[in-house]
């Protein structure tokens, strides 16, 4: 133990500490200048209230006493850390159809409450006592999604319970009560597995189950399932790791500095800088998996490329943090609408903001799709099939794959196929799901993940740390900032940042795109091109279309049919986790680890069409929070549940959402700062996607249970976005063609995960990096045969 | 343990090695021994190398190290005129490769996050250090034996 810490270190009141002698703190010496700041000022003075007026401050601070249950000094100061995310607006931007913005719904419902305690006790909610309180909250939360003062009772406990679960377990003094080191980086973890401690770890003193209310949890054995036999995999005993083959067509790996630092100041100092008026060769819009791929492709090829993004070009020792409540600025955190009957909540799992994209914070799951997903509707009667097949795209999974490169076993699911980089060890949270799947005879395999394992250029092996979705600042895991950005950049390329591109120009008289205008720093400018082409990623694609409007074009760029912004998917992401006996600690290792694509395709039996996938995934403090919160537990039992942190072990799954033309983005009436109009997003589920919610779900506690889970615990939720303005064999099926150009414009392309017309059961990364690297491949081509 | 025993008390082959042990003439023994120790290395060397994908060309060399070991032993054990040549500049290779390879090790280790400040988890998690220099004990066992007096 290190000793002397600076700052008080408490734990909470409200629960006898489990952890004895356990100080998070302690490790502070070990955490990252950056990190630690930004850590370290929530222990520090508070600002004076700026956001919550004295009326609402009184009904607010005994209301979130309650859901955290912390009723006595010391105390996480929530209300006042909400005080400054309100005040600062540092909101995650989107907001349901029937609910003002997060402010101004935190000041509608607190009044809400307030006309409750009223009505029904003739004192203010301030007044009353904790007991009538907590009937009155209990009273709300028993609504469910009926209405409550003209908005949905669940979603205004959503939005109580996510800032103040963020609040809370975003405290060192919290992460006490949990047996949570917090930060981890430049030191990870080393000892992996399962009742395994660092040095610095201390074993829980009250290791029996937690009790819980029936209506959250299962118990009790499954029956053993069998499974089919799987087709051998191609076993690889030689691999060439020195990667010079990817070398010579993607260097960026090597043009990483080697020391400690992770960013190369010489390459974007020396950048090239193109006017606007420069005619360039090709402008693109977003710089993420699709963006950049075609930058660093493009401008091997000799065109001149500028690459735009609405957000900022990382420094990941100086911009990301190894912490959760502080990575929000991570995700796309503009405005946005969400409706439908199941509207998709925004944000972590589906957007990226800057340089890098969505995979600046994704887990790092890269599997292939399956060749039937290339033709669902040939094989399921259900979807649309792609106008190319899986063989079309397979050397563009294999070239991506050694670009980023991804580790994993021989994989026999799909198309068999094998991985450059070897599988990584597994922690305890990967040991149980292969357990589990063991014990059912469901086959496993690790990975694929792309997390380098071994040298890789002057990339890092992974330190095993857990924080994969709040940026790896080990330069371990894959993303275009530092897989294919550093090759575009020293072949000529501009990455321009801070830029919001709003429209695409169009020329009525050639019928051809001639450029972009944007906004960066406030100054509206214009970027002339050649061609255009749009990655800014599912919603914000459409959005951009459709606001580029024209006499040619009156609905929108490339809407001549209607398809611009339908056809949106999302996959149902259900998250189980299960309570073990012994000390699991899901946070030490990357949380992507283990798979299996066993239920990938249609199973005849079970009356859906398509399948799911299920991977082990380790949700940190704050997000697991949020699953116990998303399921109505709150107060004592939310904080004795989540003092059980250590003992979870958590699987999640991805299911097949079929394309429908109602899920799809619009303009909404609401304008952002520039003006333009922001992007709604409506969803609904139809019959076979809660089919394999449910199967999934049922899947999931079975191998939890037959790994000797004492109970379970399901949350459902959605990850990723693709479509929107899919690909299709002519104009009345899809906006653009085989090879990502648009039918209405020659000049536009759209090369990201908007023109996928199914998403599979896979994560969508490597599959829109690969489109994106063929499109440019034919484009190049097609360009250099036609002069 | 095993008391004091005369050289006729072990008869065959084990006698003549323990004949030739007590009598200073091992380089036979000493040659086969450094051949065995070669392969399992090597073997081991694959499997840790493999953990850690190849990342570098150079972890090959102690791999293909193995066999030219093996071969060398056994050429030194079986033919003198091979324990004088072969046996000694293969181990001086292997010898060489694992010092090479502790440097490696550490360079690894160094260029870890945290790098040195950070040795007790980069120490454990990193290459390691020290295994390097086994391979280079296996080599030194063989220019041993290519100096030793035999028989035969």
């Amino acid at each position: 133990m290190r000793g002397r810490v600076p700052y008080d270190s408490e734990t909470p009141h409200g629960l006898a500490p489990r952890f004895p002698g356990f100080d998070a703190l302690h490790e502070v010496e070990s955490w990252d200048p950056v990190t630690a700041g930004v850590v370290l000022e929530r222990l520090g003075p508070r600002p004076p209230l700026r956001f919550f007026s004295p009326t609402e401050e009184a009904i607010a601070r005994p209301l979130l006493d309650l859901i955290v249950d912390q009723h006595e000094e010391p105390r996480v100061p929530v209300f006042e850390m909400i005080d400054q995310r309100l005040a600062e607006m540092t909101t995650d931007g989107w907001h349901y159809e029937d609910l003002p913005p997060d402010d101004q719904a935190w000041s509608a419902s607190l009044t809400a409450l307030d006309e409750d305690a009223q009505e029904r006790h003739g004192c203010g909610f301030a007044g009353c006592s904790r007991d009538a309180a907590a009937a009155l909250l209990q009273a709300v939360l028993d609504l469910g999604s009926k209405q409550w003062h003209g908005m949905a009772a669940n979603r205004v406990w959503s939005l109580w319970s996510r800032y103040a679960c963020t609040a809370f377990y975003s405290h060192p003094w919290a992460w006490n009560e949990l047996g949570w080191p917090g930060p981890a980086y430049p030191r990870g973890y080393k000892d992996l597995g399962i009742d395994r401690r660092e040095p610095f770890e201390v074993a829980d003193s009250r290791p029996s189950a937690v009790p819980v209310a029936e209506e959250h949890m299962r118990s009790g054995p499954r029956p053993p399932r069998s499974d089919t036999p799987l087709p051998a995999a191609p076993a690889s005993f030689i691999k060439d790791g020195s990667a010079d083959a990817v070398r010579s067509r993607n260097e960026s790996a090597w043009l990483l500095p080697a020391g400690h630092r992770r960013v190369n100041e010489d390459l974007r100092h020396s950048m090239r800088r193109f006017d606007d008026n420069d005619v360039v060769d090709a402008v693109i819009v977003g710089c993420g998996a699709g963006g950049a791929t075609m930058a660093q492709r493009l401008s091997r090829a000799g065109w001149r490329v500028v690459a735009l993004d609405a957000g900022p070009f990382w420094d990941p020792d100086r911009d990301w943090v190894s912490d959760e409540a502080g990575s929000h600025h991570l995700y796309w955190t503009e405005p946005r609408v969400i409706g439908g009957t199941d509207p998709v909540p925004l944000g972590s799992n589906n957007s990226g903001r800057g340089v890098g994209g969505s995979m600046v914070h994704f887990a790092g799951y890269t599997p292939r799709f399956h060749p039937s997903d290339f033709m669902t509707q040939t094989v399921d009667g259900v979807g649309q099939d792609w106008p190319i097949s899986y063989e079309d795209l397979r050397p563009y999974y294999q070239l991506i794959e050694g670009e980023l490169p991804v580790s994993g076993e021989d994989w026999p699911w799909g198309d068999p196929h094998s991985y450059p980089h070897s599988p990584h060890p597994m922690s305890g949270n990967g040991v149980l799901f292969r357990k589990g799947c063991d014990a059912l005879g469901i086959e496993t395999r690790v990975g694929p993940v792309a997390i380098t394992n071994g040298r890789f250029g002057h990339r890092q092996h992974c330190i095993y740390r857990g924080f994969c979705l709040q940026g790896c600042k080990v330069g371990a895991k894959a993303s275009p900032l530092i897989t294919h950005v550093p090759d575009a950049l020293a072949h000529g390329a501009e990455i321009r940042p801070d830029s919001m591109v709003t429209r695409v120009e169009f020329d009525e008289r050639t019928g051809e795109a001639t450029g972009v205008h944007y906004v960066h720093h406030g100054v509206e400018r214009f970027q002339r091109a050649a061609h255009v082409i749009v990655a800014g990623y599912s919603i914000e694609t459409p959005r951009l279309l459709l606001n580029s409007t024209s006499r040619r074009f009156p609905d929108g760029l490339c809407n001549d049919h209607d398809l611009v912004g339908r056809y949106l998917m999302v996959q149902g992401a259900p998250q189980t986790g299960g309570r073990f006996p012994n000390e699991v600690r899901m946070y030490k290792a990357p949380p992507p680890e283990i798979s299996t694509e066993a239920f990938y395709e249609t199973d005849p039996t079970s009356g859906a069409k398509r399948g799911f996938s299920i991977q082990d995934v380790s949700p940190l403090p704050i997000t697991w929070s949020e699953h116990f919160a998303g399921q109505q537990i709150w107060g004592h039992e939310l904080r004795e549940l989540m003092s059980d942190y250590v003992h979870w072990a958590c699987l999640g799954a991805l299911c097949e959402f079929l394309p429908q033309a109602d899920n799809r983005v619009t303009l909404a009436d609401q304008k952002d700062r520039r003006g333009m109009p922001v992007a709604k997003f409506d969803y609904s589920q139809c019959d076979n996607d809660r089919k394999l919610m449910d199967r999934a779900q049922q899947t999931m506690e079975e191998i939890l249970l037959a790994a000797g889970a004492e109970h379970v615990t399901t949350f459902r939720r959605f990850a990723h976005l693709v479509g929107g303005a899919r690909m299709g064999r002519d104009e009345t099926e899809g906006v653009v063609d085989a090879d990502c150009r648009s039918f209405a414009v020659p000049n536009l392309l759209i090369t990201d995960g908007s023109v996928l017309p199914t998403q599979g059961s896979a994560n969508p990364a490597l599959t829109i990096m690969s489109v994106a690297a063929r499109a440019a491949d034919r484009l190049i081509t097609n360009r250099r045969t036609t002069g | 343990m095993r008391r004091k025993r005369k050289d006729h008390d072990v008869d065959g082959l084990v006698g003549e090695i323990v004949h030739d042990v007590r009598h200073g003439e091992f380089g036979r023994s000493l040659s086969i021994l450094t051949g065995l120790g070669a392969v399992v290395t090597a073997a081991e060397i694959y499997f840790e190398h493999d953990k850690a994908s190849f990342g570098n060309r150079w972890m090959w060399a102690p791999i293909a190290l193995g066999p030219l070991g093996a071969v060398a032993g056994v050429a030194g054990m079986v033919n003198e005129r091979a324990s004088h040549t072969m046996l000694p500049l293969a181990s001086a290779a292997i010898v060489a490769n694992g010092l090479q390879g502790t440097y490696l090790h550490a360079r690894g280790i160094g260029q870890k996050p945290g790098g040195w400040h950070n040795a007790r988890y980069n120490l454990e998690m990193g290459p390691p250090l020290f295994a390097p220099l086994l391979m280079t004990m296996v080599g030194g066992m063989g220019l041993l034996a290519s100096i030793l007096r035999r028989r035969i």
